[in-house]
């Protein structure tokens, strides 16, 4: 069972050395507490409305506000420092892990009215159903009842402090977080998605590859290519070549006695009637390497 | 509040991190794997490529046909072909008209033709097998 701890103000507090979980129980003197009949049922509406309440006591700047439903449209509500419960926290030396809960005082004992009460000489009343602190210089000649923190049965009503920031409560950043958590989910999700996408390309690239018997490297692949496409271009070349050479003997009606192609040269063997103008039709186009005229016979070797 | 509890600052912030990291990572991912599939089409393309040309100019069985085909639809009986590892040859004995018409045919199929040598009467080329 864990210790509690009654903490009343600044100046009335020891320096704390367990490391132990503790609940932590406010002392009047660290919230304000009213009763407020509010015609309002939802609780995100109540905590709107709870701060305007209490601006009619006290500047509520800094303030933080809690409420527990008495019955219908009549609750409790508290009023704290935030600041300056962590501020007694962290005088007392009291790290926020060690803490399980904090309470309020006048939810965890049961005071009678007009009672007075006293811990560690700083006196408590309880009037018209709320717990106040009493000044310190009035005389008090009846006796007091002693708080003994041990003898509480804790309530279920308890606050959490927020030490992260004034800015952003825990419950936005707990949601916030828990969105963030899921973007981050769905990118990385997306990220494989990538990884896999690419890596089913790159296995039909492989079956293709493989069906096709393509070389492994690429750079292999596009030389061979570049083989392919010269067998090509020289085919190419010579249809066209061959093509010129006989339309001209068909025009000029020059006889054609032998065509030879190898190693991209082609060797005419024609008649030899009109030297000139077969010469200069073939040079429009083409390099003569060679051109040689024997009795009738005109032989004139091409570049192609 | 106990020890257990984490800072719900801390939580955020780390929350904040790790989706600036995913988001980076995303990024980057995206970026590569576009850059990827760019250049895997790429690939691609290239193997079809590679595969048409090899099986036009490449393909010795593909190549033969062409030739016989050519020469079975002239009715040619007097063609001689000798086919080595790396060379189809084909010697035709037979008149101008039939060679032009085999010349004619031959010039119009995908062969790659390495020797031809056309005379009045005869028709002599060879067809390189890679």
């Amino acid at each position: 069972m864990s210790r509690n701890v009654l903490i009343q103000n600044k100046n009335s507090i020891n320096l704390f050395d367990v490391k132990e979980e503790v609940n932590i129980i406010l002392c009047p003197t660290l919230y304000s507490v009213r009763f407020f009949d509010i015609p309002i049922e939802s609780n995100s509406e109540l905590k709107l409305v709870i701060p305007n309440f209490f601006e009619d006591f006290f500047d509520i700047e800094g303030y933080s506000f809690y409420h527990i439903k008495l019955e219908k449209y009549k609750y409790m509500c508290f009023a704290y420092k935030q600041d300056e419960i962590l501020e007694i926290l962290d005088k007392i030396n009291l790290e926020l892990k060690y803490i399980k809960k904090i309470y309020f005082l006048q939810n965890e004992i049961n005071f009678e009215n007009n009672i007075i009460y006293n811990y560690k000489e700083i006196k408590y009343i309880c009037s018209d159903n709320i717990i106040v602190p009493m000044p310190k210089n009035i005389n008090i000649n009846s006796n007091c009842t002693e708080i003994n923190t041990e003898e509480f049965s804790l309530s279920k009503y308890n606050i959490f402090l927020n030490k992260s920031s004034k800015y952003i409560d825990n419950t936005t950043a707990y949601i916030l977080s828990f969105i963030f958590i899921m973007f981050s989910l769905f990118n990385f999700y997306k990220i494989n998605a990538n990884g896999t996408e690419v890596s089913i390309y790159e296995q039909k690239i492989n079956s293709l590859k493989q069906k096709y018997n393509v070389p492994s490297s690429m750079i292999q692949t596009k030389s061979i290519i570049n083989e392919y496409k010269d067998i090509e271009n020289s085919y190419i070349e010579f249809l066209n070549a061959f093509e010129y050479i006989l339309k001209y003997r068909e025009s000029s009606n020059t006889l054609l006695k032998s065509i030879e192609y190898k190693n991209n040269r082609i060797i005419l063997n024609m008649n030899n009637k009109n030297k000139v103008n077969i010469e200069r039709h073939i040079q429009k186009k083409y390099k003569i390497l060679n051109s040689r005229a024997f009795n009738d016979n005109l032989l004139i070797e091409i570049k192609i | 509040m106990n020890k257990f509890d984490i800072n719900p600052l801390f939580l955020l912030m780390s929350t904040i991190v790790i989706l600036m990291i995913s988001i980076i990572s995303l990024n980057k991912s995206s970026v590569n794997k576009n850059k990827n599939i760019i250049n895997i089409n790429k690939n691609i393309e290239i193997i079809n490529k590679y595969n048409s040309l090899k099986n036009t100019w490449i393909n010795a069985k593909k190549q033969e046909s062409l030739v016989n085909n050519i020469i079975k639809q002239q009715k040619i009986r007097n063609a001689n072909i000798l086919i080595n590892k790396d060379k189809i040859k084909v010697i035709i004995n037979s008149n101008p008209k039939v060679l032009h018409r085999v010349i004619n045919k031959l010039l119009n199929k995908k062969i790659n033709i390495i020797k031809l040598k056309l005379s009045k009467n005869q028709l002599v080329f060879e067809v390189g097998l890679l």
